[in-house]
Parts: structure tokens; sequence; C-alpha cells
């Protein structure tokens, strides 16, 4: 692809599918000398740009959703996807970037030194890549170029697989050993042994789905009556595709879920053959009231998404720089829960050991909602109090 | 103190002391180290008898089996495993004890070697005694009234690091190291009048670590002696591969001497220490930390928690005054106060020496005991937290000092300040 050269913009316009993939491991184990060896094998193929050492190194700090991030994007592409490689300095750089959405990582590559070994080095960016919801991950070995013994590398190997299991990844993911410094440096055996990394990635992490190929669903923005027809509901569809005539589920809010039937979508007065992820649309719902179809309930395919009032989530709570409250807060903390359109109010439980919580903390709790709504893992949402955004956060888990 | 005695002298005075404190924490931990030591080598002679290695004495070659045992046993590098392996002909044993040796010197290397990295994060540690809990070389026979505490931070250069738990127990145990101070007037600085006084890191880097606070026998490293912090610091640096350095370190402290004569004047005198850490997955170790020292008395005969020449707690004083004093160092955590209380505003007024610039209107939420106790459930302050406590339990508490460290605040800051350790004095009392 000639454009993949030209800039960042119009990589993105690629045809390719997107995948981020997160570099994990120890400061001195090579992350950013392997990112750079990536960008060189793949500007010779004009894959990528690029990119020195020094390019890659200063993590800038970003702003998504109101919370400052340190973190490092570089992108490349191979023959079938198109890939953004994010490197954080810290463990809380990752938790933002989750509860943020700004990249969520897709897969990783865990990088070694394999005159170190894996153990203390690596364990946190293993359960830093759990916590984050990565699934998947290829190692990468790096400096063998100091480790020549083929035991050795035996044992490392074994040891990454004892890694891999005990922190819940599948044992048999591939580990490529190589030298990224030597593929920097124009080594053509090790410049083979990156081209196998970048195989490994392609094939061993999947394309994760697209929204349009998720099913249905957009939250309640406003509603309006039209007698005689039925309830006209307007929103953002978040995913999914809709087509006039097709069944469709009201989630959340009420306690109970209504079925009915979408007559026809509209957007900006014309009527849709199909609504797609982003469009902004109004859907009549047939022989709906507008009680049936309130702000801030789901209007989806039905049986895709259930409405729930307790869940877990990771949150990230602002800074009072970053707009946040100037004080922490304790159990039992009843702000509101704003959910893609709506704020419902609940009640925070924190952790047996957490008494109090502060602002710029990042940390698990329970949520106790007063009415229920359509969410599942990965449901973003924001903590406010008074119309001002103080937190941040993803379902992690539903309870009820 | 008038006698301003030359460095030689406080420096044969803290060998001394120091070599004391040896002593006392060899026999202390003489017994789990024996215990342990035996566990060591059965361990070792099981493994050996499950795979007697056939050793070729023309090339050796490091057991695989053992090299996986001997990594996982020390975190060593492989490399650095293999070698001891080779070196030794396989013999587990000889391998560990040079390993035991290099280790200090290949983590030296590796400290050198990160020295000049920046190293922001990390945890604050904060440990509290137990009330009477004795510890150091406390005099023969002496007691601890009340409790103490003792602050550190440790750095690091990322926060993956500071989760990790042998970081996380080696800020713990330099904590507890620390509270050897709490009993001692430190060398060089006895003119202190803090209630919670720097120690001097060299000072404390001779010291054995001492056991983490919950710890069972199994706890103490086995591989090193009662190390000393320098060399368990130094290690650490070599199993993680970060700059690890001590940044400060605070205890709460009352010489013995002073103790002594208070308790001749007022036999219902105790000192105690609440702590909280927040932002950590432990008890004793987080992202910010707080210590608070009060001072204590029974307001009548009956109900005084000391009594003359021996312990007299009553279990449920002690529980109340452990949950307060503990929810009062977590309201210094949350609320972030500046000042004591109006008393302690005025006190520092009239101390022109501090050169101290108090805010024209000073917010009621900058001072401790005007602000909302945490700990209520009925919207009491502070202030009046401590009446009620009066009225209740006849017990009358003064807050006499807090400390409230963020870890990595200003880091850029503090080499310049440093060598000039009266800014730190002066500021004692704001913070």
């Amino acid at each position: 692809m000639a454009e993949a050269k030209t800039g960042k913009k119009e990589v993105y316009e690629s045809s390719k599918p997107h995948v981020n993939i997160a570099t994990l491991g120890h400061v001195d184990h090579g992350k950013t000398t392997l990112t750079s060896a990536i960008t060189h094998v793949q500007s010779k193929k004009n894959k990528a740009k690029s990119r020195k050492y020094e390019e890659i190194d200063a993590a800038p700090e970003e702003r998504a959703r109101g919370i400052t991030i340190k973190t490092a994007h570089v992108e490349y592409e191979t023959d079938t996807r198109h890939y953004a490689l994010i490197d954080c300095p810290g463990h809380a750089d990752y938790i933002k970037n989750l509860i943020t959405g700004a990249a969520q990582a897709n897969g990783g590559i865990v990088v070694v030194d394999a005159s170190q070994g894996g153990q203390e080095q690596t364990k946190e960016h293993l359960l830093l890549a759990n916590q984050v919801g990565v699934k998947d991950v290829v190692v990468f070995a790096n400096k063998i170029d100091v480790v020549a013994d083929k035991e050795m590398l035996d044992l490392v190997k074994e040891e990454v697989e004892g890694l891999l299991e005990k922190y819940g990844f599948n044992k048999n993911s591939p580990i490529i050993f190589g030298s990224a410094k030597k593929a920097l440096e124009g080594d053509a055996e090790q410049e083979k042994k990156i081209e196998e990394l970048i195989d490994a990635v392609d094939k061993h992490i999947p394309t994760p789905p697209s929204d349009e190929s998720k099913p249905f669903l957009m939250y309640i923005e406003d509603n309006m009556s039209i007698t005689g027809r039925g309830t006209v509901a307007t929103g953002k569809v978040e995913r999914g595709t809709l087509k006039p005539g097709e069944e469709v589920e009201i989630v959340g809010i009420n306690a109970e879920k209504f079925k009915t039937k979408a007559t026809s979508a509209e957007m900006f007065h014309k009527e849709l053959k199909e609504a797609k992820p982003n469009f902004n649309i109004g859907v009549l719902l047939q022989g709906t009231t507008r009680e049936q179809a309130p702000r801030g309930a789901a209007l989806a395919k039905p049986g895709s998404i259930n409405a729930h009032k307790k869940f877990e989530a990771q949150v990230y709570i602002l800074t009072k720089d970053e707009g946040g409250r100037h004080t922490p807060f304790e159990a039992d903390y009843s702000p509101q829960f704003y959910f893609y359109t709506s704020d419902i109010s609940g009640t925070i439980k924190l952790p047996e050991d957490k008494k109090v919580v502060k602002p710029g903390d990042d940390l698990s709790l329970q949520v106790h909602l007063i009415h229920p709504v359509a969410i599942e893992v990965n449901s973003a949402f924001s903590i406010r109090e008074g119309g001002r955004t103080i937190g941040k956060g993803v379902v992690t888990k539903i309870i009820e | 103190m008038s006698n301003v005695s030359d460095d030689s002298d406080q420096q044969s005075c803290f060998e001394k002391k120091i070599s004391k404190i040896m002593f006392q924490y060899q026999r202390l931990s003489a017994f789990r180290l024996r215990c342990s030591q035996q566990y060591m080598s059965f361990n070792a002679l099981q493994l050996l008898s499950q795979r007697p290695y056939v050793t070729d004495q023309s090339s050796v070659k490091p057991a695989i089996e053992l090299l996986a045992k001997l990594r996982q046993e020390t975190q060593i590098s492989i490399t650095k495993a293999k070698e001891a392996l080779v070196k030794h002909k396989n013999d587990y044993d000889k391998a560990i004890a040079w390993l035991l040796e290099e280790s200090k010197a290949t983590g030296a290397a590796k400290a050198e070697k990160l020295k000049g990295r920046t190293a922001k994060e990390g945890l604050i540690a904060v440990v509290t005694s137990k009330f009477g809990e004795k510890f150091g070389n406390l005099y023969d026979g002496g007691f601890i009234l009340g409790n103490r505490g003792a602050i550190v931070e440790v750095n690091c250069e990322t926060d993956f690091v500071s989760r990790n738990a042998l970081f996380q127990q080696f800020a713990t145990r330099v904590a507890s190291t620390s509270l050897l101070y709490s009993t001692q007037s430190t060398p060089g600085l006895s003119n202190i009048t803090a209630k919670i006084a720097p120690v001097p890191i060299e000072h404390l880097s001779l010291s054995p670590l001492f056991p983490h606070p919950s710890a069972s026998s199994h706890a103490i490293n086995h591989l090193s002696q009662p190390a000393s912090i320098k060399d368990s610091l130094t290690e650490l640096i070599g199993k993680l591969g970060e700059n690890i350095s001590i940044r400060r370190i605070e205890t709460v402290n009352f010489g013995i001497e002073k103790l002594s004569s208070r308790i001749a004047n007022d036999e219902g005198w105790v000192v105690i220490t609440g702590g909280y850490v927040h932002g950590g997955n432990n008890a004793y170790t987080g992202r910010i930390g707080a210590i608070v020292v009060l001072e204590v008395r029974g307001v009548n005969q009956e109900n005084r928690i000391l009594q003359r020449g021996q312990l007299n707690y009553s279990q449920s004083i002690i529980d109340i005054l452990s949950k307060f004093t503990r929810d009062l160092a977590r309201q210094v955590v949350g609320f972030n106060p500046k000042y004591i209380s109006y008393d302690h505003i005025r006190l520092l007024e009239k101390d022109k020496l501090k050169g101290l610039t108090v805010p024209g209107e000073i917010d009621d939420s900058f001072i401790l005991t005007e602000q909302d106790f945490i700990g209520a459930k009925n919207q009491l302050t502070v202030g009046q937290q401590i009446k009620k406590l009066k009225k209740d339990f006849y017990i009358e508490l003064n807050i006499l000092e807090f400390k409230r460290w963020v870890c990595g605040e200003d880091i850029d800051d503090i080499k310049n300040i440093e060598g000039d350790s009266n800014i730190e004095m002066s500021s004692q009392a704001e913070s």
C-alpha cells in the first residue's frame, strides 16, 4: 500500500482492519528497540515509516475523554492488517487507556530479555495485560546475541511458558527468539526473526470484530410520540445495523423489556435503507408509548443485551487538574452514573481493604444503580456529580 | 543542647549502637535463620538425591533442572545462574553460596549502571508498632509507652516495579527497621524538637533489614543472612533491574531520657502513633502515606492507661485509641490538612524564625482539628471527636504532629535542597 508511507491520517483510511497491539515488558528488555526494528523491517516493504529509537522513546501526554495519558503510538501495516503499537510508561497509563477506550489493545507483544529470563521483571506486565483485557499475546525473547546456548534458550522458553500459563494466557503462544538490536543494525538473519514476529502477530492475534458486524445497539436520547403510529426514538447507533421492519427490544430504565418493530429509520428526514454505526437516527417504533421508550434505555437487537443494576467496574477518578473532585470519597458515596445518554443514580461499594478513594486513583469497585441499564462487560460510563464529570469507568463484570 | 560533639565521636557512638543492634537482631532471628538454613540444605539435598548428577570434569554443562530451581529461588538472571552451576560443577549448595557473594557484586554493578536514571515512582511505606512492643536496643527492663511509627519513601522507575511484591516487602522492612530510631536519639541530630524526625539514610544503611511486620519464619529470605539494608537494596536492584533508592525516612522519635523524665512527673502520659497508606494493595505500602503522633493521658486516676513502672493497658482503651489514630492518619491522607489546629497556627506565627507564610484567611479545611472527621458517622469535626473521647472515656488526647507524604512529590527539587538540612528542619511543623 503506497499510502502507508505518506502519513498517519491516510494510513487510518486504509481499508485493512485495524489492530492495536500493546508492547509489554520491563524497561530494559528492549521494547522500544523492538518497535523501532519492526518499523525498520516494514519500511523496506513500504509498510511503515522507519522510526528511530529516539523518536519513539518519548511518550507524549495525551488527553482522552478529559484524562491525561502518557502513551506512544507507532504504526505499521502488513498485507492483511493495519497496526498501532502502543507503549505506555506505566501500569496506570494502560488502565487509563482501557477506561477511556482511547486505544483499546486487541493483543500484546511481550518482550523478555533472554539473558535475564522472565519471572520478577515480567510478572507485573502479564498481570496488567490480563487486567486490560488482552487475551492473546506473542512473546519476543530478545537479546539472544548475548546468550548463544541452545539449552538456555530452552529454559527461557520453559519459563516463559510457565509464566504465560500462570497468568491465564495460552501456554502455546508463539515465542520468537531474536535480537532487535541486530535487526536494527541490518543483520539479515535477525531481520528475518522480526518478520517472523510480525507474521506471528498477524496469525495469532485475532482481528477484533468490526462495529458493523455486531448486534444492533442504540441508546435513546429523545422520544416523541406520533399519534396512531407509535414513538420516534432518536439516538446514535453504537454498533450493528438496523433495517426497517426489523424487530428491536427496548432494554433498561423500565423494569421490563419491551419488544417491538422498527417501522422505519430516518436520518436528516431521509428514509434509510440501513442504519450503520455512528449514524444519528430516528427510529419509528410500532405501537410504542413514550414511557415504553424512555431516554437512557437501549434499543437493541432482541436478546443481545440485558439490563443490570449491579456490576463491577474498573474506574479512574479524575484529579483536580482534570476537572475532578478536590476531596476524597468513601464507601457508599452516591454520585450519578452516566451511561451513553442518561444519568442514573447509584452507590459505590468499595472493596474491603479500601476506605477512601482519592482523585487520581484507579481502582476496581462495585456500583449499585437504582434503575437497571442496558450494559455488558466493557460498557463505558462516566461518574458525575452535579453535572460535572469526576471519574470514568468501564464495566468489568456483571453481578446482577 | 550546648555541647557540639565532633563528628568522629558521634560516628563511634553510632557504630557502637549499630553493633549492639546487630547483636540483638542476630539473637532475635538466630532461631529463624537456623530453621531456614536447615530447610534450604534439606531442599537442595532432596533435589540432588532425586537426580544424582554425574559431573563430567572436562566439560561441565549446567543441569537445566538445577538451573530452573536456582532461578526460582534466587530470581538471579539466567546467565548468572548458569555461570554459578558451571563453576561449581552443578553443586547446588556451592552455587547458591557463590551466587550470594556474587549478587552483591552484580547488583552493585547494576546499581552503578542505573544510578543516573530518574526514579520517581515507588512507594510510601508506613509501619506502626503494637502497643508496648519492644524493638531494637531498648534499655534493659525498659518498655515502650504506647506505640511508635515510621514512614519511608522508596523510589523506582516504573509503577510495574512498585507493584512487585519484593519491592513492597523491601519498603515495608525498611520502615520496620527504622523503628529502631524511635527509641534513641539520632546521632548528630540530638537537638531535634520535632516529634517525627528524619533519620539520615546512611545511618541505617548498615543496619540489618528487619523482618516484615507480618512475617512468619518463611518470610525471611533464607538466602541472605540478616543482610544490611544497603546489601538488600543492591540485591533488589539486581533482581528487579531498575534504579531503586531510599529517598527519605522519618520516625516518631522520643529519646529515652526525655521519656523517663515525663514518666516521673506524669504517670498517665503515653505517646501513640497512627499510620495509614493509600493507593496500594496492602496495609503497609501505597502512593500516599501519613503518620500522626499524639500524646494521651488518662484524666483521672481510675482511667489512666499507664501506672507507674508497669504496663496496665485496658484492651478496650487500646482498641479505641488504635482505631482513632488510624482514622486520624486516614484523615490526613484524605483531606491533606496543613496545620494541626488554631493553636498550632498561633504558635507558628509567633515563631518568626520560620519565615512562615500563613495565608491571610486560613480556610478551616486546612486545619486538621476543624475538618469533618472521616471516622465519625455524626458529622463531628476532628476536634469535637477528641472532646467526645475525653467525655466518654476520660482520655485526653493532644495531636503533636503529623506527616503526609506523596510518593515522588517534588522529586526534581529534592536535589536542590539536599545538603541544607536546615530547610528540612524548619519546615517540620508545617507539613
